[in-house]
């Protein structure tokens, strides 16, 4: 029990800056109010362009991210936040409930999906239990990770082993030039 | 017999030949059709048959049962060239012997019983991989009042997850298309 405690102690403290991207102002407050006052320091972002910004200059440790964004969409910019910083842990919070949207949220590297309406006390065990998960993996695992490859095919045969690190990321076959993705499980 | 052309997933073209009894619709086993997918009710919708009569009657499911893109609300007779939208799944009604129609976009491929039967055999020995799979069997026997037909146990489709997307932003924006269709479908299901 106490070690248990301690481990949520710690993962409250490896997120403690949260990058909220969502363009609804009413829900974005909402967030943002239920994430302040469990101590955790916010910032807000309504679309991709801000976004970036943000997570540039606020250095978020865990980001919840909207899918449907004014011009670039959510999966996009989780991709491209994957490719700037890969321990950032990006949760997908979004009232699409579709299956095909939980699987491309993985492709491009989202730590967790949940749907809106949320349970608050849901939400913040969720922040807890990601950040707690993407710490362990990039700081504790990361040699054993390192040593693994990943293996996959194009459909023309052309075979690639890449490091895990690119999971998620887009590529060109330079065989063929079939567009990629990294797959995220071989 | 009625006859139910797929016009959605892997298995677009083809004809089910339904039996001559009631058939019900749904993502529950034991379901006659299982259309194994979250956009598909537990138990979705009762096809009647008799005869060359075919009608169609909604089980109180969540995303509606419609032809030719009106929401039925009681139970609706489905005619020749009907289109039946059931989920993801659309279905074009043959009630009498095939018309030529010469403008359809969707390739009919004719199969005599015994074919489908195979068909529907093989395909249930293939790593389908998410697509639609039927998986049939056919009656042992035939008895003079019951005409042997082919029966349909399970319907796995998810049409459009096999789509060919070259780019992040192609596939997502077909998500949210799909996404903003399903919420107006629901949308306008809430003045019932």
């Amino acid at each position: 029990m106490r070690e248990e405690f301690a481990i949520n102690e710690m993962a409250g403290a490896i997120a403690t800056r949260i990058l909220i991207v969502e363009d609804d102002q009413a829900q974005a407050a909402a967030l943002r109010e239920l994430l302040r006052e469990r101590g955790f320091q916010t910032t807000t972002a309504k679309d991709g362009g801000q976004a970036h910004s943000s997570f540039q200059m606020f250095k978020p440790d865990f980001v919840i991210l909207d899918l449907i964004l004014p011009g670039e969409s959510g999966f996009e910019l989780c991709e491209k936040m994957k490719q700037w910083n890969e321990s950032v842990p990006i949760l997908i919070l979004s009232e699409i409930t579709l299956d095909d949207a939980k699987a491309l949220a993985k492709r491009v590297g989202a730590d967790g999906y949940m749907t809106k309406p949320y349970n608050p006390s849901v939400l913040l065990s969720q922040i807890s239990e990601i950040a707690q998960q993407v710490w362990e993996r990039t700081h504790l695992k990361r040699g054993a990770e390192e040593e693994r490859r990943i293996r996959f095919s194009c459909r023309c045969g052309k075979r690639f082993k890449l490091s895990p690190r690119h999971r998620g990321r887009t590529m060109t076959c330079p065989d063929c030039g079939e567009p990629l993705i990294v797959p995220f499980h071989e | 017999m009625p006859k139910l052309v797929i016009l959605t997933g892997k298995n677009r073209g083809m004809k089910l030949t339904l039996p001559q009894r009631d058939v019900v619709v749904g993502r529950e086993q034991g379901c006659d059709i299982t259309l194994a997918t979250h956009e598909i009710s537990r138990r979705h919708c009762l096809l009647k048959i008799a005869g060359e009569s075919l009608t169609a009657q909604d089980l109180g499911s969540r995303n509606g049962t419609w032809i030719n893109d009106v929401r039925i609300e009681k139970e609706t007779r489905i005619g020749q060239g009907d289109i039946l939208r059931i989920g993801p799944m659309l279905f074009r009604a043959e009630i009498r012997a095939p018309v030529p129609t010469g403008t359809d976009d969707v390739p009919v491929k004719e199969h005599s019983e015994d074919s489908v039967v195979n068909w529907l055999i093989e395909d249930d020995q293939k790593d389908s991989s998410g697509d639609s799979t039927i998986i049939s069997k056919a009656p042992d026997t035939a008895t003079i009042d019951k005409p042997p037909t082919v029966e349909i146990s399970t319907v796995t489709p998810a049409p459009p997850s096999k789509k060919q997307f070259h780019s992040v932003a192609e596939e997502a924006q077909d998500i949210i298309r799909r996404h903003r269709e399903m919420k107006v479908a629901l949308q306008g299901r809430q003045p019932e």
